[in-house]
């Protein structure tokens, strides 16, 4: 059967699960979009391709399926580079299919021609330019295999618009015979890791991300509960282990808690699951591993001895792995070591919760009262909002909790929060920014009301770059260079996409406009307004060892 | 000392690419780099000299490009990664 490249690229993504793709049409993808036009296929239309591709981020996220994205090329394409390193260091998986000059047209600078693909070999798992129209569809399965595969990813496929309207032989996918891995004999370090396990006086489990996209909540749990050992979580491990359980004692890095970080450093005995140590995790990393020793789960082969030397690295998927070293411990007497975490745990400052004034911690643990118990995902952007939301949100459930964490990108939260609700309809969307991040991206607030999705945006106002700011106070002398934002009524650009909002300076303002969002049939802003001087605390400086605390009022 | 990497590929056009943008990201300097094809130019082999002697985590990330089959440096294979 013969069909246009661009029908067989529909009938890819139909063959393939997709419902939804993300994207904005383009001089060479007109054939991609003519072909959609009919398709059963939902292309949400966003105001800016980073928008598509976040959205595409959020929806892969939240669902565990591959997002896709759609750019034309040249611009279109440069602009979802961002997105595509944000999931590429996420390890979320996407396929983005760009468009391309024609075939008889590369190489020469034609208009709108980027060699999208020599941008983006660093921040995508794979990257092709599709020459020949046979190569079609063999490229686009093997793009949908490889994001999924192993440790997902983003995969760019690039497609002249010449191949998109010149004709292909339409054949069926082969059945793929899965590739075998090679399997490590890893008993010795089982047998080892167990050993070291059961004779543990100070044990700690650390969950990251790897969890999350191995599926391995239920394992995870069944290991800390046949241990009884405290959990202590990455910013992307959150929602793994339920946030609010008794072990589980929270979010460990530059922003960890106090008894979380303190476990962590006198830890004789750390087991890792799914974590590359970050150095936002590990602050120093020398002094990290200490003399405790380190059993590293993860499917990544690369991820051992990256950062951190492990004494016991046990390479596979963690689903497996845990499974057989939960088979091999067992219940742990630890009681003075947990006296010690809670004794710790008391010296931290809850005083900022305590409601007298509108916080970003107090506004976390209102949300929590309202929202915990229901299928909420909280989807935030980058800065101290996502570090408050990461402190003191509890989140019960993996894919509950989407941020950009290791790339770290501001203006994530509003059209991942959009792709998070396409993916869960069900579920309520709760997205958390600063003002900043919000100004990013806010205009797909746009689409988000096109597309008729009632999300709650929370804009934790306090007139300035909060983080950047914070760091100025702290280790810049208090020299804010370019951090502090002139007002935005945000409620008046709410309004203008079709939206609604309301602006908050209190408490009670917090709770009567959380109320209102809940009951809106379309996209609701809550503008929080903050204390300017209102810090992320505890923090660790950068590069000192995470159990040692700035004290502001020392600084 | 200097270690030795022996990449065998699939004959892509952005192998080459790829394997130099690995090692640089991980501070290697390339002394000497030859390159064979196989008789059908479907494979390649690179045979990559470094100037220093650490390639073990340039090994493994190599051989999590797609298109690598296999990396060996000196003594051992690196397998296909998942």
């Amino acid at each position: 059967m013969k069909l246009s490249g661009a029908q067989a690229i529909v009938k890819v993504l139909l063959e393939q699960g997709v419902e939804t793709v993300f994207g904005y049409p383009g001089g060479q993808v007109i054939p991609l979009y003519n072909a959609l036009y009919d398709a059963p296929l939902h292309n949400v239309l966003t105001v800016h391709e980073q928008g598509a591709i976040h959205a595409a981020d959020g929806y892969a996220r939240t669902s565990g399926r591959t997002g896709v994205c759609i750019a034309t090329s040249g611009p279109g394409a440069t602009n979802i580079v961002t997105g595509l390193a944000t999931a590429y260091l996420d390890s979320v998986p996407l396929v983005a299919i760009t468009g391309q000059v024609q075939v008889q047209h590369l190489g020469r600078d034609s208009f709108q021609e980027i060699d999208i693909v020599g941008v983006t070999i660093p921040i995508t798992k794979y990257n092709v330019l599709v020459r020949r129209p046979e190569d079609l569809l063999p490229t686009l399965r093997q793009a949908f295999r490889l994001a999924q595969e192993g440790r997902p990813g983003p995969v760019l496929v690039d497609i002249p618009s010449s191949i998109q309207s010149g004709e292909v032989e339409w054949l069926e996918p082969e059945a793929e015979q899965a590739e075998k891995q090679a399997s490590e004999n890893i008993e010795d370090v089982l047998k080892a890791a167990a050993v070291t396990i059961n004779n543990a006086e100070r044990p700690v489990m650390l969950v990251g991300g790897g969890a999350i996209h191995s599926a391995a909540e239920k394992e995870v749990m069944d290991f800390a509960r046949k241990t009884g050992m405290p959990v202590v979580s990455t910013l992307m491990g959150l929602g793994v282990f339920p946030g609010s359980d008794e072990q589980a004692l929270g979010l460990t890095g530059m922003h960890g808690h106090i008894a979380s970080n303190m476990a962590v450093a006198n830890a004789d005995v750390l087991v890792v699951a799914g974590s590359r140590f970050s150095e936002r995790v590990t602050g120093d990393r020398n002094r990290y591993v200490s003399k405790k020793t380190i059993i590293q789960l993860d499917i990544d082969p690369s991820e051992v001895d990256k950062n951190v030397m492990t004494a016991l690295p046990l390479v596979g998927n963690l689903k497996d792995t845990l499974t057989l070293l939960t088979s091999r411990v067992h219940k742990l007497e630890i009681k003075p070591w947990w006296e010690s975490i809670r004794a710790w745990g008391e010296t931290e400052d809850q005083s900022a919760k305590k409601g007298d004034k509108l916080t970003a911690p107090w506004l976390m643990t209102e949300l929590n009262r309202n929202y915990q118990g229901t299928d909420t995902i909280f989807v935030t952007d980058v800065g101290q909002n996502q570090m408050w939301a990461a402190q003191h949100l509890l989140i019960d459930k993996p894919r509950h909790h989407l941020t950009s964490g290791g790339c770290g990108t501001m203006g994530y939260g509003l059209p991942a929060a959009l792709g998070a609700k396409l993916a869960k309809k069900e579920a309520q969307v709760v997205h958390i920014a600063g003002d900043g991040g919000f100004k990013m991206t806010g205009m797909e607030l746009y689409t988000a009301v096109n597309e008729g999705l009632p999300l709650v945006s929370i804009v934790i106002n306090n007139c300035c770059l909060g983080m950047v700011r914070q760091w100025q106070e702290i280790f810049y002398d208090k020299r804010y260079s370019s951090t502090i934002l002139t007002p935005f009524d945000f409620v008046a650009f709410a309004r203008s996409c079709g939206a609604d909002g309301v602006t908050a300076k209190t408490c009670e303002e917090f709770k009567a406009a959380l109320a209102q969002a809940k009951e809106a049939n379309k996209p609701f802003v809550i503008e929080a307004v903050i204390d300017q001087c209102d810090l992320v605390i505890p923090m660790v400086a950068p590069g000192a060892v995470i159990h040692d605390f700035v004290d502001p009022g020392q600084k | 000392m200097s270690d030795t990497l022996v990449v065998k590929a699939k004959n892509e056009e952005t192998l080459l690419p790829r394997v130099l943008r690995v090692l640089a990201q991980q501070g290697l300097s390339v002394k000497d780099l030859r390159m064979s094809t196989s008789k059908d130019a479907k494979e390649l082999e690179l045979r990559i000299t470094l100037f220093t002697a650490c390639a073990e985590q340039a090994s493994k990330l190599l051989a999590k490009q797609v298109a690598i089959m296999a990396v060996s440096m000196g003594y051992s294979v690196q397998k296909k990664a998942i």
